[in-house]
């Protein structure tokens, strides 16, 4: 996945846990999944920044 | 002949007889001697004899001029019409026609008019053939290899050459081609070197010349048959004839004119030493360009490497704003920042929050998930709270 990719996933898990009927275990597995593209895209950017 | 002889019609003599007489007497009266007039009636015949009569007011003489062109040296030029000559010769008796005659040898003009016409009719002729052109004329080669050194080997000139040319440049080669250069076969003579060299073509640059000496020493390079051979040497040639003032006819076909032999050598040798500095001058102008455009180059090529980094790190940061907000905003809904306040979530196994009671059986193992970590545990005693209606 690409940065910019990871930043469109990120940003749909926060529209998707603004919304309130969002059952707390997938509330879980979204945040989770948002704290996992956080990491990858930072990552992409210590590699960009070292290149 | 007796006191008889001729002194009656019967003792007479024959003509033929009484003028070589008189030739006789004639030519052991008169020494060599010069005699002075006007020119009157030249002719020149194709035999190459010259017929004219001096004249003056009071007199006139028969002159004769045998083989005119075998004495081009000592009559330059034929003599106009009522011009004022001196001429060297001896007066002698033509018996065929009894007449008195002057057998001439030179001939002279007030201030060298003579030498003057042959000079100017022959430049005439050069300049009519094209041999006097300034668009003849050819540069000089920077560093030759051989110069053709065309002189008397036993004259002034060629050690005056030698010395300069060593002293100059040991490395160039001198070739020294002897010939005469005065007297009556220099001409001939010049001609001939002139010619070897340019069928050997070996000299880059060819001198040809002699030292100082008086105009008629001088005289071999006014002859036109020598400044034709210059003309057509096929390599530069520099006339050098040691004289400052007057310009020979050499002087004006050859590429260049120096002033003396040395002059010459000056001109057609380089000082070696200098040739070398400058080389070495042109070899640093050379290292110093070179290092200078590798140096601007650098500075571009560091100038333009640090506006990629720059422009790179901006298109991070940028990007790390974005993240960062974006990671804030997920933080923000956390549904674990709940636990902060000292909530927890009971997990089953398989991951799925445990919001019910009725989830729960007796010896069921679960997970409370914690603000600070997870407590792995085992239901006991569910009690379900009945339904009171909606709060």
């Amino acid at each position: 996945m690409t940065f910019e990719q990871s930043l469109d996933r990120l940003d749909a898990i926060v529209g998707q846990l603004q919304r309130d009927d969002v059952p707390l275990d997938e509330a879980l597995r979204l945040f989770e999944e948002g704290v996992g593209r956080v990491r990858e895209a930072a990552q992409a950017l210590t590699r960009a920044e070292t290149q | 002949m007796s006191g008889d002889v001729g002194a009656s019609p019967d003792e007479a003599i024959g003509v033929g007889q009484v003028a070589q007489a008189a030739r006789d007497v004639v030519e052991g009266a008169f020494p060599r001697l010069w005699v002075r007039g006007e020119v009157m009636g030249l002719k020149q015949y194709p035999s190459g004899h010259w017929y004219f009569t001096l004249k003056d007011a009071e007199g006139a003489l028969s002159c004769v001029v045998w083989s005119a062109k075998a004495k081009r040296r000592t009559i330059p030029a034929a003599p106009d019409e009522g011009m004022e000559i001196a001429a060297l010769g001896r007066l002698t008796v033509y018996p065929a026609k009894g007449q008195l005659q002057f057998s001439v040898e030179a001939l002279e003009a007030a201030g060298e008019g003579l030498w003057r016409k042959q000079f100017e009719e022959a430049r005439r002729r050069l300049e009519a053939d094209c041999l006097l052109d300034p668009a003849r004329k050819r540069s000089l080669p920077r560093v030759p290899r051989t110069v053709a050194v065309v002189t008397s080997a036993q004259g002034a000139a060629v050690r005056d050459v030698i010395a300069v040319a060593r002293r100059r440049a040991p490395q160039v080669q001198l070739v020294v081609v002897n010939c005469l250069v005065q007297g009556d076969d220099a001409p001939a003579s010049l001609v001939a070197a002139l010619d070897r060299v340019a069928r050997w073509g070996g000299a880059d640059v060819v001198i040809v010349g002699r030292g100082g000496g008086s105009k008629d020493d001088l005289w071999a390079f006014n002859d036109e048959g020598v400044a034709r051979a210059v003309a057509a040497c096929p390599v530069p040639i520099i006339s050098a004839v040691g004289h400052e003032t007057d310009v020979s006819l050499t002087d004006l076909v050859a590429d260049l004119r120096a002033p003396t032999p040395s002059a010459a050598a000056e001109a057609a040798v380089p000082v070696w030493t200098d040739l070398e500095a400058d080389v070495r001058a042109h070899a640093q102008a050379l290292r110093r360009a070179l290092a200078q455009k590798a140096a601007r180059a650098r500075q571009r090529f560091a100038a333009t490497t640090r506006q990629v980094q720059l422009a790179a790190q901006r298109v991070v940061e940028r990007r790390r704003a974005r993240l960062e907000a974006a990671g804030g905003r997920l933080e923000a809904l956390s549904p674990l920042a709940t636990l902060g306040r000292g909530y927890a979530v009971a997990q089953a196994t398989d991951g799925t929050a445990l919001t019910s009671a009725k989830a729960f059986r007796d010896g069921l193992d679960f997970s409370l998930v914690l603000r600070d970590g997870r407590v792995r545990a085992t239901a006991r005693d569910v009690i379900v709270t009945p339904a009171t209606g909606t709060p």
